[in-house]
């Protein structure tokens, strides 16, 4: 908490203490409080008030002491202090705390003070920064209820709780014992603290008042309120401990508070604009306000998910930090002091970005229906929507994945242009182990990946191994070459190609349904235990701790070790305990994580050279130690390495260094040295060691999916689903009730045959679906599905799965005895045909039914929601590696 | 090549308007080419939006060519904010959010609205309208007001009365009273049954995940104590503790009656839990209504409510929706212009209103009788638009159930800060705020965060 020090501020102390009543009891102890509080406001030791500050206020009638107060809000600018000692009465309803002058009579209004009219109306009009109110009267606890309408930042002390008196001014002179106590604190100060604030004076009256009682024979417990701030105030700078001496700055605004009249103000003031209009036109700029400044200009900066947070930190520290407030090449001039540019962090698949950048004339061209030539729109992408804004820099997690990108785009005529500019962090890839499996021999840091596949395999910890996609996910990818060819640890050559052999063996321990993600943070989410047994359903693979081991990223893992957020999992309230945790283990000589800064230049932009520009700057602060290298050393990354080509050794606020991240941050990181063609390879090999596979998208096309906007979510579920299609993974899409024999439960509408390969006429039926070709009956699922599993369970080359993507299963009241038994039997059937449901209706996957599917066909059921597509995406991409060995 | 080719295009186009404004006599000649639409939310593929612009096409005989931008509304400003400046996006219409018009006059990627706005938009919703110079830049689409929705049943069994709270206060204290009395009885009843007990009834829940809907919450919070929305600064006058307070409540209300989760939600999971029956209170948009109404009966299970008052009994929520905008390097103005009016004419507006949006005009508003006729064929109501609310809970052919209580809320509600760095005055306080969500103890980050918001507003460091 800041506390607010008015030292050298004009400020004022006003005094109002009441002693000679007509009509009431007299409280002669009152008398002294006035100067005792004096003497202690102004002592040097306290170092707050100045003498000509502090005002003593003795009331007769109500306008002595509302003129006294007005005057005093009109003059204080820093701290007002407010302190009144005296009678103080309420009416029947405890309501309405009226302040009693010498004289007040109870029985007639206008001779008394009202709190909430007089005082605090006052008071809102004050033109104070803060204002301190300290209240010493019977009933001052009834303050606080109106006190609550004020709209400036007030702290108020009341002597003593709601409708209570005290005994206090009946003492005989000296002081009442409250104001002894406030007199006392103030001048001693406090010890162990630099200063006595609100809320410390308002601790220790409590405790020196601890042994006194009321009239009515309670506690008598002072209280405090504070109305729009949460900020402390300091009443005092006296401290039992050595007191540094008051600032030369405040010395100085102090003597020019007391000596320098308005009048002499005014006339230096005048001198001063003489002085300086005299010094001519550079004083006169000086004098001139800057102008508004415009709109810096917008970068897009696109990443990967699993960058993103980390990314879009350091974005606004840059941002923020003065560096961009310089001018840049090319850019019209600004008036001083403007944020010249601003970055939007996005992220999005990786093999959208590969297809947004292979059509990057679409990209660019969208306005104008697109490049002269491309497809007709409803079968080509939407790299605006997917992957999103056209980058002015890109961040992928690895060169691996800029390579792949440069191979897909076309050699000439694309209208972008990537320009690698090196790493701006680096994360090295780790095997995360179950905290309490023991690998035998097997060291954490720098054992072959070979050792680690024989450690974990069945005949000894027999650990699920789970990667993100290599398709979808730059970590899959670098994962999967490593493994590939850094599988004996030996470094990775620039002419080496990886061994089919190993790769197939590779892929064999990798192959599960399930076993992909579309990213690290949707792995490590459903990993993660505390996710509520009503979300574990949803979550592909369901993979539970003790049998998992993940292929990620040293700052992954250390962000679910730490319990960080993940994703669509939010953090978590402390770090899991260490049952539930991730050994990391770095397999020697796999390349870390290198994040490239890649700056993507767009032809035909008005502002180009301003751009680059800017992204220049941006690239070079995140490479500065002390600029962006701070920021994402601080979430997690390794720094770029020292002049000397030394890594450095993660600085204090590095997450690694907590020992709960279970990571070893002396872990050494490999740079990336495999050349295109590798990478190609690896891929190419991948896709080798994949079954094909034949996938049946079978849709519910009934009009209750449009409502609510469930439509455009299963649309880009579905859409999502033919991303992942080729020669190699085939598809068919069905959708029923089939508007052609609306008797037939089980009958389906073939939109795209079994067996299409080009994704074209899938994406044109879906457009169609989405612009209401609806069918008005309800949806029989389980006949349906029937229909659709029988086809599929007949012999074909390689794996097959359904997706089902349905609203409700409206087929039950009318559903013919033994229908769910005869899909049941035939699911289990071999060959498996995993069932993957996308279920938008209400009840989610918590039924028996989803839950039944799911077991029964080995799929997985995940709930319509934005996350859907991406969740589908991974599930779709494991369909070819699912059973590259039998089992 | 393209681009080349684009740029004699694109001065030709303003000599062409250089030339209309200019003359006085003759026709200009007709504009040639589809009119660019670009749109974040669903408009591509169906819905009464994209209702009325096929409506428009037949009557005019123009196309409308729909670029689809990203679901985020982050993604889209970017996108579209930087094609502008670099002067090549192709776009006529731009479809933005209330919250960029400021930014996007003051960049010159927008043209403005010659002629004003007619006295029949509200007036809250035309100050989003509004640049900083005071001058129209765009015409309100749709517009959005935050709702308290409330599960009538739980309130009416345990609290003895179905009626919301009127203010914050009491807000806590009935969550915390009804949702005590009910998981006690849930567990209960579930031990009695031998089942597992169903899962917890929060008090409330709101989006507080780092996005825009953080910033929305606590600009509502920080009115709520006092702030007033139409100030330029944080750390002045009346101002200084408004902010402070809001942040601070928002975090008294997350650790007493909100679940923990809550820093992760935005409009979608948030309907989520309170449609699954695991909150009492939820502050939403009324789009999410339909989705609500699926699993819940409405105005019997739940209801929804202006948000709660503030001590002056001010019920303000921040404004939603959406504006449209003429393109900066547009090179179909007129058609861009005509295209406008007609989306946001009177009979447009009521349809808008009949399909579960929140209209702009107030005509659209009247009572039966007196609205105006939404042209469109009622069989296109059945269809139901990402971002609508309302279609099935609606009567065929009148605006739903929650009509007038939208209606005085957006007589009520606030434009967010209108400035040029409107979008970096928000990732501070997403950034600070979340921050402070997440912090365990009660650290005040106030003041810094008034500075910083101040700041950001600046455009300066």
């Amino acid at each position: 908490m800041s506390e607010y020090d008015a030292r050298g501020k004009v400020n004022r102390a006003l005094l109002i203490c009441v002693h000679d009543y007509e009509t009431l009891t007299r409280l002669p102890a009152v008398e002294d409080n006035a100067e005792a509080l004096r003497h202690a406001l102004t002592r040097p030791g306290t170092d707050l008030f100045t003498a000509d500050e502090v005002v003593v206020c003795r009331p007769h009638r109500p306008e002595d002491l509302s003129t006294a107060l007005r005057t005093a809000a009109d003059e204080a600018r820093g701290l007002l202090l407010v302190y009144f000692s005296g009678h103080g009465w309420v009416g029947n309803d405890g309501a309405d705390l009226q302040l009693m002058v010498g004289a007040s009579d109870t029985r007639q209004s206008h001779t008394t003070v009202s709190w909430q009219d007089t005082v605090l109306s006052c008071l809102d009009n004050a033109r104070a920064d803060r204002v301190v109110i300290v209240l010493e009267c019977c009933y001052s606890g009834n303050a606080d209820s109106a006190f609550h309408a004020l709209r400036k930042p007030v702290s108020l002390l009341m002597a003593a709780q709601p409708n209570r008196r005290i005994f206090s001014g009946e003492e005989g002179a000296g002081g009442t014992a409250f104001t002894r106590a406030v007199v006392r604190i103030l001048e001693q100060g406090r010890a162990d603290r630099p200063f006595v604030t609100f809320d410390d004076l308002a601790g220790a009256l409590r405790d020196e008042l601890a042994d006194e009682r009321t009239p009515m024979g309670e506690a008598w417990e002072p209280r405090a309120a504070k109305q729009n701030t949460l900020d402390d105030v300091v009443l005092s700078f006296a401290t039992p401990e050595d007191r540094p001496a008051t600032p030369l700055k405040i010395r100085l605004r102090r003597w020019s508070n007391q000596h320098l009249r308005r009048r002499a103000k005014l006339l230096i003031a005048l001198a001063a604009v003489c002085a300086l209009v005299a010094a001519g036109l550079v004083a006169a700029r000086v004098l001139t306000p800057p102008g508004p400044c415009p709109p810096a200009l917008e970068l897009r900066l696109l990443t990967a998910p699993e960058a993103e947070p980390a990314l879009r930190r350091a974005a606004f520290d840059y941002e923020m930090s003065p560096l961009n407030t310089r001018p840049l090449d090319g850019e019209q001039d600004l008036p001083d002091g403007c944020r010249r540019a601003q970055i939007t962090v996005y992220s999005a698949a990786k093999d959208q970005i590969d297809q947004g950048f292979a059509a990057a004339d679409r990209w660019q061209g969208e306005a104008h229906g697109g490049a002269p030539g491309a497809p007709a729109r409803s079968t080509a992408t939407d790299p605006l929507y997917r992957p999103g804004p056209q980058p002015d820099l890109w961040i992928p997690e690895s060169t691996a994945d800029y390579e792949e990108a440069r191979r897909g785009m076309p050699s000439t005529g694309s209208p972008a242009t990537l320009h690698d500019t090196g790493p701006v962090a680096y994360s090295p890839l780790v095997v995360g182990i179950p905290a309490g499996t023991q690998l035998d021999g097997v060291e954490r840091v720098d054992a072959p990946w070979k050792d680690l596949l024989t450690s974990t395999d069945s005949d000894r910890q027999n650990l699920r191994l789970l990667r993100p996609s290599p398709v979808l996910s730059g970590t899959g990818l670098l994962h999967t070459l490593g493994l590939y060819l850094a599988g004996d640890g030996a470094p990775i050559g620039p002419s080496g190609a990886p061994d089919p052999t190993r790769a197939r063996d590779a892929e064999r321990r990798l192959a599960a349904p399930g076993s992909q993600y579309a990213g690290s943070p949707e792995l490590l989410c459903s990993l993660r235990q505390d996710g509520g047994p009503d979300q574990a359903p949803e979550r592909p693979g369901n993979g539970r701790s003790p049998h998992s081991a993940p292929l990620v990223s040293e700052k992954s893992l250390a962000d679910f070790n730490l319990g960080h957020a993940l994703g669509g999992c939010p953090a978590l309230d402390a770090p899991p305990p260490l049952g539930d945790r991730y050994y990391a283990y770095y397999p020697k000589n796999v390349p870390a994580l290198d994040h490239p800064l890649i700056r993507v230049d767009w032809a035909g932009t008005a502002d180009a050279a301003p751009r680059r520009a800017a992204v220049a700057r941006f690239a070079d602060w995140l490479r500065d130690p002390a600029g962006g290298q701070r920021s994402l050393t601080a979430q997690g990354y390794r720094g770029l390495p020292e002049k000397d080509g030394s890594a450095p050794r993660p600085d204090a606020a590095s997450p690694l260094l907590n020992p709960r991240a279970d990571t070893d941050p002396t872990a050494p990181v490999t740079r990336f040295t495999a050349g295109p063609d590798q990478v190609a390879q690896v891929l190419a090999d991948y896709n080798r060691a994949q079954r094909a596979s034949r996938l049946l998208i079978l849709m519910d096309t009934s009009t209750s999916m449009a409502d609510g906007g469930k439509l455009p979510i299963v649309v880009g579920a579905a859409a999502r689903a033919l991303e992942m299609v080729g020669a190699h993974h085939t598809y068919g899409l069905w959708t029923f009730p089939d508007p052609a024999h609306p008797g037939d439960p089980a009958a389906v509408r073939r939109a795209v045959p079994l067996g299409s390969t080009d994704p074209a006429p899938g994406r044109a039926a879906l457009d169609r679906i989405a612009k209401g070709e609806l069918v008005d009956h309800g949806a029989a699922m389980e006949e349906a599905l029937t229909t659709a599993v029988t086809e599929m369970k007949k012999p074909g080359e390689g794996n097959s799965a359904i997706v089902l993507l349905i609203d409700e299963d409206d087929g039950g009241p009318r559903r013919a005895a033994g229908v769910e038994q005869k899909l049941t039997t035939l699911l289990k059937e071999a060959p498996e045909v995993p069932v993957l449901t996308v279920v938008m209706g209400r009840v989610g996957c918590d039924t028996f039914v989803f839950q039944g599917l799911a077991r029964a066909s080995a799929g997985q059921c995940v709930s319509g929601g934005p996350a859907a597509p991406d969740l589908l995406a991974g599930l779709v991409a494991s369909v070819g590696t699912a059973g590259t060995v039998r089992r | 090549m393209r681009a080349r080719a684009a740029l004699p295009a694109a001065a030709l186009a303003l000599l062409l308007t250089a030339a209309v404004g200019g003359c006085t006599s003759g026709r200009p000649a007709p504009e040639q080419g589809p009119i660019v639409l670009a749109t974040g939310s669903d408009l591509s593929s169906s819905g009464v939006r994209q209702d009325l612009i096929h409506a428009w096409e037949r009557r005019t005989g123009r196309t409308v060519r729909i670029v689809k931008l990203p679901d985020t509304a982050d993604a889209q400003r970017s996108q579209l904010l930087a094609a502008g400046q670099s002067g090549n996006s192709g776009y006529d219409v731009l479809n933005i959010d209330v919250a960029w018009t400021a930014e996007f006059a003051a960049a010159h990627v927008i043209r403005p609205w010659d002629g004003g706005l007619d006295g029949d938009f509200l007036p809250s919703v035309v100050k989003t309208a509004t640049g900083d110079d005071g001058k129209i830049w765009a015409v309100p689409f749709n517009t959005d007001a935050g709702l308290l929705y409330y599960r009538k049943d739980i309130l009416k069994k345990y609290h003895h009365s179905a009626e919301p709270p009127s203010n914050w206060g009491e807000l806590k204290n009935v969550a915390v009273e009804v949702t005590n009395a009910y998981n006690r009885e849930a567990a209960r009843a579930a031990k009695a049954a031998g089942k597992e007990p169903p899962p917890t009834l929060y008090g409330m829940v709101a989006q507080l995940r780092p996005y825009e809907g953080l910033t929305v919450n606590t600009l509502e919070a920080a009115w709520a104590n006092g702030g007033n929305p139409d100030a330029t600064s944080f750390s002045k006058g009346e101002q200084i503790g408004a902010l402070q307070m809001g942040v601070a409540e928002l975090k008294g209300r997350l650790d007493t009656i909100m679940p923990h989760e809550a820093t992760a939600m935005d409009e979608t999971e948030s309907r989520r839990w309170f449609a699954d029956g695991r909150a009492l209170f939820m502050r939403n948009w009324p789009v999410e209504y339909a989705s609500i109404a699926e699993k819940l009966t409405p105005l019997v299970q739940f209801d929804v409510a202006q948000l709660p008052a503030r001590p002056d009994g001010k019920r303000m929520s921040v404004l939603g929706g959406q504006n449209l905008a003429i393109a900066a390097d547009s090179t179909h103005p007129s058609g861009a212009r005509a295209l406008i009016e007609a989306l946001t004419d009177p009979e447009s507006e009521r349809c808008l209103l009949e399909r579960g949006f929140a209209a702009t005009r107030s005509s659209a508003y009247r009572t039966a009788g007196g609205a105006p006729h939404c042209p469109l064929p009622p069989g296109d109501a059945q269809r139901g638009e990402h971002g609508a609310g309302g279609a099935p809970s609606a009567p065929p052919d009148g605006p739903p159930p929650y009509t007038q209580v939208l209606k005085g809320a957006l007589l009520a509600a606030e434009p967010r800060p209108r400035s040029a760095h409107y979008q970096t005055f928000s990732k501070v306080v997403q950034i600070r705020v979340s921050e402070y969500l997440d912090s365990q103890g009660g650290t005040a980050i106030a003041d810094e965060l008034a500075k910083e918001a101040d700041q950001a507003l600046s455009g300066r460091q």
